[in-house]
């Protein structure tokens, strides 16, 4: 079935009446449109359902960010969550650093001097932005549903 | 627009875009939608469906008598706002 994965994740990080208005009637349509449509007008739905969940992501923000103002309990249940989100992945940061650590401390000094980390700036880019990458997205997918669980 | 095509009743999402002609965009209309139905302007239901139908059920929308009076007094504003000043006197 089509968009089956775009509804388990829009479930999952959408608030549940966001998810009832937005998200489900965006997917049933393109589920029904897909029945008879063209690869063209496919794609083109797919882009629409895809932009349906961008505003839905933004729409979730925009409530969220009002219900902020002059609500302290929230505020604070938002600030824990925050601090408990940062938290998570700082671990694993640290553990991915470590990880790299190890693996540059096996280099040999005349790698350095011979300009090898320079040869290789992309690589280490790329290993230092998926430390970074990598803790926040494996935190956002289990820390998220969390907070938002299925059925709620 | 969408009140104007949800005054003939109840309409689906797709079947609003497609007579709209291109102004209304697949991207745009559910986050529109969901945006009024908060509001009060609109209802929606979910449409019913045969025992053993497949895949996510369709969504109906139908404009609420409070919708349509803000659009009959949108409309008056349009009007009044396009009357040239000896019109309007």
């Amino acid at each position: 079935m089509r968009g089956t994965r775009l509804a388990t994740l829009s479930h999952r990080l959408l608030h549940p009446e966001t998810h009832t208005l937005i998200m489900v009637p965006a997917l049933a349509d393109l589920q029904f449109e897909s029945r008879t449509a063209t690869r063209v007008r496919l794609a083109r739905a797919y882009t629409g359902v895809a932009r349906a969940f961008a505003g839905a992501v933004l729409f979730d923000a925009a409530r969220d960010l009002r219900l902020s103002i002059g609500n302290a309990e929230w505020r604070a249940s938002r600030r824990e969550d925050v601090s408990t989100f940062g938290g998570l992945v700082l671990v694993q940061a640290v553990y991915y650093l470590a990880m790299l650590g190890i693996a540059a401390g096996a280099l040999e000094p005349s790698d350095v001097t011979t300009g090898f980390l320079f040869d290789n700036m992309l690589t280490v880019g790329l290993l230092l932005g998926a430390t970074i990458v990598l803790p926040v997205v494996t935190t956002a997918v289990c820390f998220w549903g969390g907070r938002r669980p299925a059925g709620h | 627009m969408i009140l104007d095509l949800l005054d003939r009743g109840e309409r689906f999402g797709l079947e609003m875009i497609e007579l709209s002609g291109g102004a209304l965009k697949r991207g745009s209309i559910y986050v529109t939608l969901g945006r009024m139905e908060a509001k009060g302007f609109v209802t929606s239901r979910q449409e019913e469906r045969h025992p053993g139908a497949i895949g996510l059920p369709r969504r109906l929308y139908k404009a609420t008598p409070y919708g349509l009076k803000v659009r009959a007094a949108y409309q008056l504003l349009r009007e009044a706002l396009a009357l040239k000043p000896a019109e309007a006197q």
